[in-house]
């Protein structure tokens, strides 16, 4: 078998520019599939961090919604929520999205003021906002603005006054900043409107059954997520991208497949006589077909290196652009690498199957006189 | 005391095109193990036919071939016969032209089950044998004719066959090339008692083999 694959390397290399374009053709769909699979993985893991980096016991969400920013509970909905019995104290939030000096999409967090040690935990520095002008920056926010405690930050012609700095270790959270709730909602017009409640489960009480409970008082307007497979199930955005890598994988298996085809059935006939000459010599079917697959095989590793380097490099670019990594870091981990080899691998092999099998249907003496 | 034949043709017929050439015309051949034999005709005569298919390139129409104990018409285990048993040398020396000398004469062992170390140190000694210990690592465009061909007969011998096989094997060279490939292969064959069968039109050529035999219109007519 090690010569085999030495000989199908010698000859990928007779024809160099082709064998590279190749490999350039099948690299660009695995540098996406990389790409996408680690800003998804990344939004993923993302989530589940700020599902843990608060002292939530689980949170509650319109049914239905497309993603948490879209989802309006009102002050009824919200004060069932407070009401049901074993709910310790919940933490009402509302999103705001503002321009702030470069970034046109900084995230705000408004909450409710007994809700934000709930939902935050303990500030870095300074203190939690306790008036309508008062703001409290992510870690990575102060640092990206280079403002400190006691600083001023004007959003939306209105300036706030920095009172403390926190840090969840959620990229999106870190990147924002929070305000009172109220303050959120008057920016906004959203009076009493909030995204989400926070959940704080009193003791002795069962997570599950306060949640099924409030998904039973409330049933059909809203849903407890209790997990992140729950988030999972209401997060379009997540969900979204995922079906986007798929389908770029799929596409990616297909357009791959073809190239590859295209390329091993012109090599396949450009060789004709030289199979036959292999034939001639004692070759059987099966080496000739397995030559040819050893020889997709070697564009298929080199794409999955290419390809993977490309799909680091374009997620490392997609990073310098503030807005994007405010929101998402990508997570590189070995399945997502895995995924990329077995897509390479399927393409090549899906491609180089047919002109293999035609390369091993040639009669020996067709094929030496073949000219 | 008659020694039993080795390589038999019995009464073998071969039609192309549908039965409208006929390419051989129930040809008996006995070939004894060790023996040089030369097929000369004219172009057209049949004589490379009968080689494939002594080679088990091709399956009579009609007839039986055997080779040793094995029935080539049968045309079962080809490529293990023609790796294991056969030895191909043809009018262009039908090298890979991206591999070296080396790796050309390699070839026809890749799978193998003998170590390559030793495969590479037999290739090496057969290129040695064949004059070419300077042209191990040069592929064919940098080799001449002549020496194209002797890798050529290198191959051939590779797998230490007991039947060559060889095509025209001079048709593409000069005088004192073609003068030194029979030279090679009559030494060879005397070495390692190979059975040599080889096709030429040309009487200078064939005078090298121990017995001629002619075809003409797919009938054996001497020999």
């Amino acid at each position: 078998m090690r010569e085999l694959l030495f000989l199908a390397l010698k000859n990928l290399q007779r024809q160099k520019s082709r064998s590279l374009l190749t490999i350039l053709g099948i690299s660009i769909g695995i540098a996406t599939i990389v790409a996408l699979s680690a800003l998804s993985q990344g939004a993923m893991a993302s989530m589940e961090r700020a599902l843990q980096s608060n002292d939530f016991d689980f949170i509650v969400a319109k049914k239905g919604s497309a993603d948490l920013i879209l989802s309006y509970l009102k002050p009824k909905q919200v004060a069932k929520i407070k009401k049901t019995p074993g709910v310790d104290a919940i933490a009402e939030v509302l999103y705001w999205m503002a321009p702030v000096e470069k970034n046109p999409y900084f995230l705000l967090q408004g909450i409710n003021r007994r809700g934000m040690k709930l939902a935050l935990g303990e500030p870095s520095r300074g203190r939690w906002p306790q008036k309508d002008d008062e703001i409290m920056l992510g870690k990575l926010a102060a640092e990206n603005l280079s403002l400190e405690v006691g600083d001023m930050l004007k959003i939306k012609e209105k300036n706030y006054r920095i009172v403390g700095i926190f840090a969840t270790g959620v990229a999106f959270q870190d990147n924002g900043a929070v305000v009172l709730l109220k303050t959120a909602q008057q920016a906004q017009d959203l009076t009493e409107t909030v995204n989400l409640v926070g959940v704080k489960v009193a003791s002795g009480f069962s997570v599950n059954e306060v949640a099924e409970k409030i998904e039973q008082d409330l049933e059909g307007e809203v849903v407890a997520i209790v997990n992140l497979e729950d988030f999972e199930s209401i997060d379009q955005g997540l969900k979204i991208t995922q079906g986007f890598s798929w389908a770029i994988s799929f596409l990616a298996v297909i357009i791959g497949a073809i190239g590859v085809m295209n390329t091993m059935i012109m090599s396949v006939w450009e060789r004709v006589r030289e199979i036959g000459i292999l034939r001639a010599l004692g070759w059987s079917r099966k080496e000739v077909i397995l030559m040819i697959l050893a020889e997709a095989l070697w564009l298929g590793i080199a794409a999955t290196i290419t390809g993977s380097l490309l799909g680091l490099g374009a997620t490392e670019l997609l990073m310098q652009v503030p807005m994007i990594s405010a929101f998402l870091q990508p997570l590189f981990n070995l399945s997502i690498f895995i995924q990329a080899a077995v897509v390479a691998g399927g393409v090549t092999l899906l491609g180089s199957l047919y002109p293999a099998l035609k390369a091993a249907g040639f009669s020996p003496l067709e094929a030496l006189r073949y000219e | 005391m008659n020694e039993k034949p080795w390589l038999v043709v019995n009464q073998v017929y071969k039609d192309f095109d549908q039965g409208k050439i006929k390419a051989l015309r129930g040809v008996n051949l006995s070939v004894k193990k060790g023996e040089f034999v030369a097929l000369e005709g004219p172009s057209g005569s049949g004589k490379s036919t009968l080689l494939h298919l002594i080679g088990g390139l091709e399956q009579p129409n009609q007839g039986e071939i055997r080779v040793g104990n094995f029935i080539v018409s049968e045309g079962k285990n080809l490529d293990h016969y023609r790796r294991q048993t056969v030895g191909f040398i043809f009018q262009l020396h039908n090298l890979l032209a991206h591999l070296n000398a080396l790796e050309n004469v390699l070839i026809p062992t890749i799978g193998s089950k003998t170590p390559l170390s030793q495969r590479r140190e037999r290739a090496r000694q057969l290129l040695i044998r064949v004059g070419l210990e300077k042209r191990l690592h040069y592929r064919p465009p940098q080799l001449s004719g002549g020496e194209r061909q002797r890798v050529a007969v290198a191959r051939a011998f590779i797998n230490q066959p007991q039947l060559i096989l060889a095509d025209e094997p001079t048709g593409a060279l000069d005088t004192q090339n073609s003068a030194a490939v029979l030279q090679l292969l009559k030494e060879l064959q005397q070495e390692a008692r190979t059975t040599i069968i080889l096709v030429s039109h040309n009487p200078a050529v064939t005078a090298a083999a121990e017995r001629k035999i002619k075809i003409i219109d797919g009938r054996i007519i001497e020999g």
